[in-house]
């Protein structure tokens, strides 16, 4: 396979936001195509990752709507959906595209819009990503799901309550010092663990929010990166893996790991030639705080049970030998559900380049990773770059 | 009260609700129809105060493991709430909308 570069990214503010969705898709790209100086390129696809907008919002066929309002037709385009991780899957169809020589110029753009409906409406349109006749029809949702796996976890392993506070603590503590993050505030592991409970043992501070925002990213192959003069500004793309489980949890062999992450990261790891050890800044998908001590172990970068440990350590945190969510994760940066895939990606690609917030940037990182989940736990993507 | 599922003449897993095609092994491997009791043990559950458009807080859900192996989500009634822990014996039914629900076992 050819390389494939990761040349430009752009992003919006996550949070509840004025600008509708076509605002944030164009305003997310034109950052992307300003960062890589790919403005006036002709580019050959677009790919435009989001979950449901038809619902959210009411927009349909963003595909031909982004490349006509980007002023990028002819470029083919395509829509792409795995649930929540539908931004890392649109990457991934963007890096297979170039690697196979069909094309040397791609955008990527995630988006979600999701505060034009009633918090109800928008766990309903959520919920359509499980299974109806074993998990939505007893009115289930994530958090629901969620919140059963912490228990199981919690039972397994003797996780406290205020051991897992420690996540989202850690979440809102970088959040805060990332002026794009949903969430600007530190929390307490008090605040979190009695804080009002959704489901049991999960309270309010261990769900992240839906929110409104866009990432984007321009990806080149290397005779694109050098036509259009980029010297060494750019990120490079190592390995790709994406994995499903079975649909509905009750069908998975294990209530404490996800296999759709375990497959997907042997995958991407064994593309770039690389081992988790070689890992040094990590973006995993804790849209609820106990995966992302799952998304640890699954990914490989700790032993089973251990992640609570590596937390308490302060390994994970932005000056730790392995950081974790530096912006502040799908907790404090926010989940605009087919946006967060390429903000994990956005968020990976600054730090690469070394040009994160100055708080959160981690001392010169050699290798990243991003994790992202879709539908709850069976659509994995994990991606690994490297530092040019 | 029995439990409809069907069981892969490869794999040997049961699967509730039966299907068609195992999920494990593919559309290589034969199905059959079978029935298996309605007695499991609690592998995990929550009372959701937050359910979506629809359902009326708390709803209590459980895992249950089958004796016959399968694993099925359950709802449970209030009166099942502060008893209910992981490795609680209950028994299965259905109710008017053809879902699982647990009793906690006498």
């Amino acid at each position: 396979m050819k390389p494939v570069h990761v040349i430009g990214a752009g992003m919006t503010k996550f949070g509840v936001l004025e600008e509708g969705i076509l605002e944030l898709v164009q305003s997310a790209s034109l950052q992307a195509l300003d960062s890589s100086g790919s403005r006036g390129e002709s580019f050959d696809h677009i790919f435009v990752a989001t979950q449901n907008p038809d619902e959210f919002t009411g927009v349909g066929h963003l595909s031909t709507l982004t490349a006509d309002r980007l002023g990028l037709v002819p470029a083919g385009a395509t829509r792409v959906e795995t649930g929540p991780s539908s931004g890392s899957s649109a990457f991934e169809a963007g890096y297979a595209m170039i690697a196979s020589g069909m094309a040397d110029l791609v955008l990527v753009v995630g988006v979600e819009k999701m505060s034009e409906v009633e918090r109800g409406t928008a766990s309903k349109i959520l919920a359509k990503m499980m299974s109806n006749e074993n998990e939505t029809k007893y009115g289930a949702t994530p958090t629901a799901l969620a919140a059963m796996i912490a228990r199981r976890y919690m039972h397994e392993y003797g996780l406290t309550r205020d051991e897992l506070s420690l996540i989202p603590v850690k979440a809102h503590r970088n959040g805060a010092k990332n002026p794009l993050a949903h969430f600007q505030k530190e929390i307490t592991v008090d605040k979190v663990s009695n804080g009002r409970v959704v489901a049991d043992p999960l309270t309010l501070f261990d769900c992240c929010p839906t929110s409104d925002g866009a990432a984007a990213l321009v990806l080149a192959s290397e005779d694109k990166t050098k036509q259009i003069g980029l010297a060494d500004e750019y990120v490079k793309v190592l390995g790709v893996g994406h994995a499903t489980d079975f649909h509905a949890v009750q069908h998975r062999l294990s209530m404490t790991s996800m296999n759709a992450t375990v497959v997907a990261a042997q995958r991407a790891f064994k593309m770039a030639k690389l081992t988790p050890k070689h890992v040094d800044v990590c973006e995993l998908h804790d849209a609820f705080s106990i995966l992302e001590l799952i998304d640890m172990e699954d990914v490989g970068l700790v032993e089973r049970g251990q992640a609570i440990a590596a937390v308490k350590d302060g390994v994970t945190a932005v000056d730790g030998d392995l950081p974790i969510n530096t912006t502040g994760g799908l907790k404090a940066r926010g989940h605009p559900t087919g946006g967060t895939g390429v903000a994990q990606i956005y968020d990976i690609y600054t730090q690469l380049m070394g040009i994160a917030p100055s708080a959160l940037q981690v001392d010169t990182p050699q290798i990243g990773l991003t994790h992202n989940i879709g539908g709850f736990g069976n659509n994995m993507v994990v991606a690994l770059f490297g530092r040019n | 009260m029995e439990i409809e599922a069907s069981n892969c003449e490869s794999c040997k897993r049961i699967i509730v609700p039966p299907r068609d095609i195992c999920p494990y092994c593919g559309p290589n491997n034969p199905m059959n129809r079978t029935t298996i009791s309605n007695e499991g043990t609690i592998l995990t559950f929550t009372s959701l105060q937050r359910p979506p458009e629809g359902f009326e807080p708390p709803v209590l859900l459980a895992l249950v493991e089958l004796k016959g192996g399968a694993t099925v989500l359950c709802l449970g009634t209030r009166d099942e709430q502060s008893g209910t822990s992981i490795g609680s014996s209950v028994t299965l039914r259905k109710d008017s909308l053809d879902r699982f629900v647990y009793h906690l076992a006498k």
